[in-house]
């Protein structure tokens, strides 16, 4: 993997094309999750963590595993069943060993056991045949890309009491404006930096 | 053979991973004990390390309010620990705030035993008994509401009107606290019976079984709970809001104020004839707020009540009538009608239902100039 190849899976998964953003996946958490920014910014760190081991469990399953036996189409059990436990296991871990660890973000592992974007970068991951090292690169990257949204999004989403907005959209409707909004800059991002490469 | 393959491999790595779960937790599992005080004095010295706060309450017979079954949600099961506080998290954040974290408060449920700790538990607490009871009679009274009347197995249970329960419900496989008010009046325990309202709720553990209970079936509960009661207060005005089914704790009330109406009234017949006594001047209003009329339910009750008593103002609102209601009084929530109304700022108010009701219902109030020692709020 080269340099530019690592920046550009780095860039994708982060801004260009977000998890959250460009696949829609991990979206009720964006919508439910209260407006504190800590705690949406506790769970990005847990969901980066998740998705960061998940990914590179999967690719070991898939490359070491599925592949050789030809059972690649039973992918999804297989990756479930991995996320489920890790999960289950790191929670455990955390609360044993790193209480204040937990008390942050472990409180979160139940929770992301069943967040479809973590299952979607395995199966992302998978589909596109990257590396050991590109899987996990583009696993942080989506974990960091959701965290960033749905940090901005918690931040937004505060001051929604205080503004006038009309009431039959209320705060859910709201939240999928914004996030349409978001979406919509993220990918102007992109365009500005693609603009910049080809110049 | 790829069948065979297909079948065998995700059965055997499932089996792996459930063992991989098991030593992971076998290795993680929590060693060690530590002394837990209550209010100063040593009641276990030696509690496991990762218990948590509500547990080890409990295994000492203290039963700390915990409504929402130690999720995190209620916020219920607050309290102040003088040494031994660990770093708080998330639902502890949002219940308590910062300034209360920083004086060692705490959620039970949430907060597990990591050193030696001592909490504070206020002594009305320490009072709250577990108490067994079997069910009597079960009443419809509306299209998902029941009304229990269970008869009380052994001691009785010593609470004021207003306040609430704790039910314990244990399955194979589940396990659950849910709080109710009582419905019934304190003089109805002395016969050893008292009513629950229960509201039967889409997926909900608790009311399902409630529900679902025969004649003669036993449930353990604890109690009593809250501060929402007009006992020992001495206002001569009280009005009570009530949400849905946040009207039982207001059948206590209503009831327990008409049995003291009658005993005055008895005795002033009996001393001083045609003299009303001072003491029956309480006078009570009860805006009684609900989606339409088949849940608006006792509303025919209140009514007639309203109709024959002069202190007792009612007011019911439907937020969502049918056609078939016929409804002409007043439509909207109740917050609505309250802004035009004019209220003694020395009432006293009490307010069960949900929490954005009570929310609107103490700004209004606050704005009209009551204090807020005199608002006490039981949100559902
Ligand atoms: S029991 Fe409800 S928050 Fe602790």
């Amino acid at each position: 993997m080269t340099l530019a190849n690592a920046i550009s899976i780095i860039f994708a998964s982060v801004i260009s094309e977000n998890i959250l953003l460009f696949y829609f996946l991990g979206t009720c958490p964006l919508i439910s999750l209260s407006r504190d920014p800590e705690a949406a910014f506790n769970m990005g760190v847990a969901v980066t963590f998740v998705t960061t081991f998940s990914a590179a469990a999967n690719f070991v399953l898939d490359r070491y595993l599925l592949g050789p036996l030809g059972l690649q189409h039973l992918r999804l059990l297989f990756y479930i069943v991995v996320i489920a436990a890790l999960t289950q296991a790191l929670e455990m871990f955390l609360d044993r060993f790193l209480p204040a660890v937990y008390v942050s973000f472990g409180i979160f592992m139940p929770l992301l056991a069943v967040n479809c974007a973590i299952l979607g970068v395995s199966i992302f991951a998978s589909l596109r045949e990257y590396s050991f090292a590109e899987t996990s690169l583009f696993a942080f990257g989506s974990g960091v890309g959701w965290l960033l949204v749905v940090s901005a999004m918690a931040a937004i989403k505060r001051r929604i009491p205080k503004e006038n907005i009309p009431p039959s959209l209320g705060e859910t409707g709201m939240s999928m404006v914004i996030a349409a909004m978001m979406a919509m800059s993220f990918w102007a991002v992109s365009q500005v930096f693609k603009g910049v490469a080809l110049s | 053979m790829s069948y065979l393959l297909s079948l065998l491999v995700p059965v055997l790595f499932i089996a792996a991973v459930c063992l991989f779960l098991t030593v992971v937790a076998k290795i993680c599992q929590q060693s060690g004990t530590a002394e837990f005080r209550v209010n100063g004095e040593l009641k276990n010295s030696e509690v496991s390390l990762g218990t948590s706060l509500l547990e080890a309450c409990q295994e000492e017979g203290i039963y700390l309010p915990a409504a929402c079954g130690g999720r995190g949600n209620c916020g219920l099961c607050k309290l102040k620990l003088s040494s031994g506080t660990t770093k708080a998290d998330m639902f502890e954040k949002i219940h308590l705030g910062e300034a209360a974290l920083e004086e060692g408060f705490r959620l039970a449920c949430r907060s597990k035993l990591r050193k030696n700790t001592d909490i504070a538990v206020p002594l009305e607490l320490l009072n709250v008994k577990k108490f067994e009871a079997a069910l009597k009679s079960a009443v419809k009274l509306s299209t998902d509401v029941k009304e229990l009347q269970f008869e009380i197995l052994g001691d009785k249970m010593d609470f004021k009107a207003g306040q609430y329960i704790q039910i314990y419900y244990q399955s194979n496989d589940d396990k659950a606290i849910r709080a109710y008010s009582v419905s019934s009046p304190p003089s109805q325990m002395e016969k050893g019976l008292f009513t629950l309202d229960v509201k039967l709720v889409d997926g909900g553990l608790v009311s399902t079984w409630l529900h679902s209970l025969k004649e003669g079936s036993q449930i353990d509960f604890t109690g009593p709970y809250g501060e929402m009661t007009a006992a020992d207060k001495k206002h001569k005005d009280i009005i009570l809001f009530a949400g849905g089914v946040g009207i039982a704790p207001m059948r206590s009330i209503i009831r327990e104020y008409l049995e003291e109406e009658s005993k005055v009234s008895k005795k002033t017949s009996k001393n001083k004839k045609g003299k009303k006594s001072q003491k029956s001047q309480k006078r009570l209003m009860l805006y009684y707020g609900a989606k339409n009329l088949e849940a608006l339910y006792e509303h025919n009750y209140f009514l007639e009540l309203s109709s024959k008593n002069n202190n007792f103002i009612y007011k019911p609102v439907l937020s969502e009538p049918r056609l078939e209601d016929g409804w002409e009084g007043l439509t909207g929530m109740i917050d609505e009608h309250l802004a035009e109304q004019p209220v003694s700022v020395s009432s006293l108010i009490l307010i069960c239902g949900p929490e954005a009701m009570g929310e609107k219902i103490i700004n209004l109030l606050s704005q009209k100039g009551v204090s807020p020692e005199n608002i006490i709020l039981d949100a559902l």
